[in-house]
């Protein structure tokens, strides 16, 4: 399985080509305000204009949903002191995972903490008057950063009162405590509602605590977004008829690499059980430094290789790429062409990406339509997905009325 | 599908003209000058004595605590495969890579207009052998950034909290592989095979001389991170992250000796069989 990608120089030779097609493809106006930011990377100039073939059985799904997280784990930050006096630790199955780490800004920090932790902890039932440590160590090692243990399985679920004596850490010191339970049948599932927000945007999540497909009510929900270099914006909450939503405006002054997460931690109670939950994903956050028009051209011709060129405004100067998926349409069927892929340097104003697909790609599929699917607005110089998932038709090559030299038609003598 | 070829016989290439190469891809982790280390001479050596020319082999030594696309990173990669492609004349290059190198790679492969290098790469490349890949992130990375590393043993692959950690969480995984990366379930194909071996569990028995391939230690501290995945892992990663882009090449109890799984510590060593499996198939 191999496929040859088709560099082809930056010609522009559209005197030759004898049939082109204006297209309006989306709504400019629609789009928020563009921002000049700086770059993330040193972005090569040179223009790159390439066609590659699309199998033939390929599925794209061209509207790929946001990250949808199932966590049947939560964590949260204590102290020395906390630990020293106990923490609760709720459960809903028997083997809890629970991890117990401190938190450190470096490395260096990391190797002061070493050992401070792993000798002394403890976890007992809460109510129990037994005296003897519910915790199975699995961690082998006995410098080890981070202590991880399983609850005995015959103390089975519910509440724990987990403890760490003679600890050799500053009171304030903090500590992570992270309880995993793959097993349970309690989900906390969110999901944002698209994967890439641009910056003036609202993010919006929908929370559910779920035990297999029966929503509980939550007890408590908070949660924020943390950009990249670690600012924090708490989010706000909504409850419609049990729905309940986390939201919160993105707002960003400066560019960074990497992407945005939520957390968001909730509690809920089930037939007498505290269910415990936390969720964490990534989201994609960009700078809106950079649009499509909404206005493209084709340029279709026999023999000329085909080609479709994108407008696009820019208001940070940078490496740009569009990209979009050819396909013939044969009546309803979509037939795959090629991928189609352009890259270029361009400076603020208007101008224009161009996509082309080679003519030994189009060789044995010309067809009277054509449709691009997936278009895709990429900020290379800042990493950034700006605009994606519109698709449009044009109209392709027709051949001219024949002047002669095809079969009479046959008559039906009267 | 592919075959593994487990003789020693003499496979006669229909490309007899090509000019083959082989280039190691390491994983996570600040390689750079120590290349060889993260693979070990023995392998090395016994997969490229595969080789028409055994000369034809570069070992990629990276930055790979960064994001997979930046220059450190993809650009390092695409420093060393460039030149090694121009200055050997190779056109039929066999890239291995291990753990988070495949996402590197995928990265050179999915965005072909990134870097005007990319094209000669990509279309100088036969395939992927994709060891243990961790295309779809693993919950220790997420748990390795929100807290410390787990244990020494498998500080090689979390250390403290890098870019490739970050990048390496599930849901970051997938928001790379549903915008940037090729490959994966309803994603346009790679353009060239990115051919998957899986492992799927570990063992660290003390009287099991197998537990010994590649060091007992980071063994036995990956069994103890499979307390954090699913049934099916090899220690860092589950198998459906390692089997999510590209084809299935085999899995490990299919083709290693005595059916022995592949522990993500053993899927870079001379451990079962694996670097003869990788010799045939130059």
């Amino acid at each position: 399985m191999k496929k040859t990608i088709i560099l082809t120089c930056s010609i522009t030779a559209l005197s030759l080509l004898n049939a082109q097609e204006l297209i309006i493809f989306k709504n400019e106006n629609s789009e928020s305000q563009l921002v000049n930011v700086r770059s993330v990377r040193k972005a090569p100039t040179q223009e790159m204009i390439l066609s590659m073939p699309l199998d033939n059985k390929q599925q794209i799904n061209f509207n790929q949903e946001a990250f949808k997280d199932a966590s049947r784990e939560y964590w949260y930050k204590t102290t020395a002191a906390e630990l020293s006096k106990g923490v609760k630790i709720d459960t809903t199955v028997p083997g809890a995972i629970l991890r117990v780490a401190p938190i450190a800004n470096s490395p260096n920090e990391l190797e002061i903490k070493r050992n401070a932790l792993s000798p002394n902890i403890s976890i007992y039932k809460q109510g129990s008057s037994s005296t003897e440590n519910g915790l199975k160590t699995l961690s082998q090692e006995e410098a080890s950063l981070t202590s991880i243990f399983k609850i005995k399985e015959e103390l089975g679920s519910g509440s724990f009162i987990l403890k760490a004596q003679n600890l050799n850490a500053d009171p304030s010191t903090e500590y992570i405590v992270h309880v995993r339970e793959k097993d349970s049948p309690f989900v906390l599932a969110t999901q944002a509602t698209k994967d890439t927000y641009l910056v003036g945007e609202s993010i919006q999540v929908t929370v559910e605590l779920l035990k297999e497909d029966e929503k509980i009510d939550l007890s408590h929900y908070e949660g924020y977004l943390l950009s990249p270099n670690g600012d924090k914006i708490p989010l706000s909450f909504k409850d419609e008829n049990g729905t309940i939503t986390a939201y919160a405006k993105i707002n960003s002054r400066d560019i960074h690499q990497g992407l945005w997460e939520y957390e968001i931690h909730v509690s809920g109670n089930k037939d007498g059980i505290k269910v415990r939950r936390s969720s964490g994903v990534g989201v994609g956050v960009s700078f809106p430094t950079a649009r499509l028009t909404g206005e493209a051209r084709a340029f279709v011709a026999k023999n000329a290789p085909l080609e479709i060129h994108i407008g696009v405004e820019v208001a940070s100067p940078g490496r740009y790429e569009v990209k979009g998926y050819l396909y013939g349409l044969a009546g309803s069927r979509e037939v795959p062409i090629a991928v189609l892929d352009s890259a270029k340097w361009l400076e603020s104003g208007k101008d224009v990406i161009t996509l082309r697909a080679d003519k030994r790609l189009l060789r044995n599929k010309k067809f009277r339509k054509y449709r691009i699917k997936g278009v895709t607005l990429i900020d290379q110089s800042r990493v950034a997905i700006l605009e994606k998932g519109y698709s449009f038709d044009f109209t392709g090559y027709t051949p001219p009325p024949s002047n002669g030299g095809g079969n009479i038609p046959l008559r039906q003598k009267q | 599908m592919r075959k593994v070829v487990l003789s020693l016989g003499i496979l006669v290439s229909s490309v007899t003209w090509a000019v083959t190469g082989v280039a190691f891809v390491h994983g996570t982790g600040d390689h750079r000058g120590a290349g060889v280390e993260y693979w070990t001479s023995e392998f090395i050596n016994s997969v490229v004595s595969g080789l028409p020319d055994r000369s034809k082999y570069v070992v990629v030594a990276c930055d790979f605590t960064q994001y997979m696309w930046k220059d450190a990173a993809a650009g390092c990669l695409a420093n060393y495969l460039y030149n090694f492609i121009v200055s050997q004349g190779i056109d039929d290059l066999v890239v291995i890579t291990h753990s988070n190198g495949g996402n590197v790679i995928r990265w050179i492969l999915s965005n072909p207009t990134w870097d005007p290098r990319y094209p000669t790469i990509i279309n100088a490349i036969r395939w992927v052998n994709a060891l243990a890949p961790s295309s779809g992130g693993t919950p220790l990375a997420d748990a390795a950034i929100n807290g410390t590393v787990f244990e020494q043993g498998v500080a090689w692959l979390l250390g403290y909290k890098t870019d490739a950690v970050r990048q390496q969480q599930v849901s970051w995984m997938q928001y790379y592989n549903n915008n940037w990366l090729k490959g994966t379930p309803g994603r346009p194909s790679l353009p060239v095979g990115f051919w998957t071996v899986v492992g799927t569990d570990v063992e660290s028995a003390i009287w099991d001389p197998d537990s010994y391939c590649g060091g007992y230690q980071y063994n036995a501290a990956l069994e103890v991170t499979q307390e954090w995945l699913t049934s099916c892992s090899d220690g860092f990663l589950d198998c459906w992250s390692q089997k999510l882009a590209g084809s299935v090449w085999f899995y490990d109890y299919q083709y290693m000796a005595g059916g022995e799984p592949l522990s993500h510590q053993q899927s870079r060593r001379a451990c079962f069989g694996l670097d003869v499996i990788l010799r045939n198939d130059l």
